[in-house]
């Protein structure tokens, strides 16, 4: 994976916020929600922000004060993950957006940035279609195959 | 829970004059009896108060000043005489069926606190356009979501579980069955769908599609989740 990639959340498909730390997000396609926690919530917002590979992994590195090679690795590995639930997309962004969402205080130890899905919360929790014109509108496309929302599959 | 007990059903209004009708009609329509209907009106400049008198001795009408949907239906709670509770809102029809068949479950498993059923989202005519982009999106779709719409629970769960919290404006429902539920309500939902939502342009909800108090209320959902397992 080129260290140069940047990537940014899939768009039209996933919806994010960091609450106290952690990130919740919500695939708007298939209905799946997700938990990113320490070190991948931070690894979460460098991508919202349209870091680079490269920059993550030295950020990161440094922070925890752990071997690149080590974090590159495990960042690969997540970022293999979250493109395998299309939650993010290579961005053609060329400058990243906002400074490190690192702070100054004291490390909490590293761990493989992780994530968990919750798959069956669809069922569940109800959400509204957007107000037009107002709130994210969803990409969705129905089980028929009709493409209602001028996205192609 | 010997004879049938009595099923208090509140609908909570706030100007809804264009559909409270069919709601309460839905209400009066259950196949299971005792019911008593109760509207209660949050501070309504409409034709709120005129419709719910035209059914005069079949729906008791409660009216407060504006202070939002977690007051208006605490303030019922502390009005009704049912020993089972259900709600409904006022653009939102309920089955013939539903509260016979919530009762049964209720009777025949005393340690349910909280009967969910499955619902079904339907649009307006003139939002056919909205339908057919939404249609079996499975956020819009839930099956068996908790929905204060499709509730059935006992009375006393309200002193056993506190009421709705009136700071919430929007999410006070979630909040209270995510309270219920983390402290060890006894949940069922229902797989008949008997419950009817009605989407339109004016939907309270639809203001607050993915916004940060929604977010909110899914981390504490995934948070309750985690405590699950």
């Amino acid at each position: 994976m080129d260290p140069d990639t940047r990537f940014q959340p899939t768009e039209g498909r996933t919806a994010a916020r960091v609450i106290d730390g952690e990130a919740i997000l919500i695939d708007l396609v298939d209905g799946n929600y997700y938990s990113i926690a320490d070190v991948g919530s931070i690894i979460w917002q460098m991508i919202e922000a349209r870091w680079t590979l490269g920059d993550i992994g030295l950020a990161v590195s440094e922070r925890f004060g752990v071997g690149q090679d080590r974090v590159d690795a495990d960042i690969k590995v997540f970022v293999d993950a979250l493109l395998d639930e299309q939650l993010i997309e290579i961005s053609r962004e060329t400058s990243a957006r906002a400074d490190s969402p690192l702070d100054g205080g004291s490390n909490p130890p590293y761990a493989k940035p992780e994530f968990t899905a919750y798959r069956d919360i669809a069922k569940l929790l109800a959400l509204d279609p957007p107000t037009p014109g107002g709130a994210q509108e969803f990409l969705w496309r129905d089980p028929d195959g009709n493409d209602t929302n001028g996205s192609t599959p | 829970m010997s004879s049938a007990p009595l099923v208090s059903c509140v609908i909570s209004v706030f100007n809804g004059e264009r559909y409270l009708a069919e709601a309460v009609d839905s209400a009066l329509s259950q196949t299971y009896s005792p019911v008593e209907v109760i509207v209660v009106d949050d501070g309504s400049t409409d034709r709120t108060a005129e419709i719910a008198a035209e059914y005069g001795t079949r729906v008791r009408y409660i009216y407060q000043e504006h202070r939002g949907a977690a007051a208006t239906k605490n303030m019922a709670l502390r009005s009704i005489e049912g020993e089972l509770v259900a709600f409904l809102d006022a653009d939102d029809l309920w089955h013939p069926d539903k509260l016979t068949l919530q009762v049964a479950a209720v009777r025949e498993r005393p340690e349910i606190d909280l009967c969910f059923t499955n619902y079904r989202n339907f649009w307006v005519p003139e939002m056919s356009d909205e339908e057919k982009k939404y249609r079996g999106h499975p956020l819009m779709s839930p099956e068996g979501a908790w929905s204060i719409c499709t509730l059935l629970t006992r009375r006393s769960r309200f002193t056993r579980y506190g009421a709705f919290d009136e700071e919430l404006r929007g999410y006070e429902n979630i909040t209270w069955m995510l309270e219920a539920a983390r402290a060890g309500a006894v949940i069922e939902v229902l797989p008949e769908t008997l419950m009817y939502r009605r989407i339109h342009s004016s939907n309270q909800s639809r203001e607050r599609a993915l916004d940060d108090e929604f977010f909110a209320v899914v981390k504490a959902w995934l948070a309750y989740r985690r405590g699950m397992t």
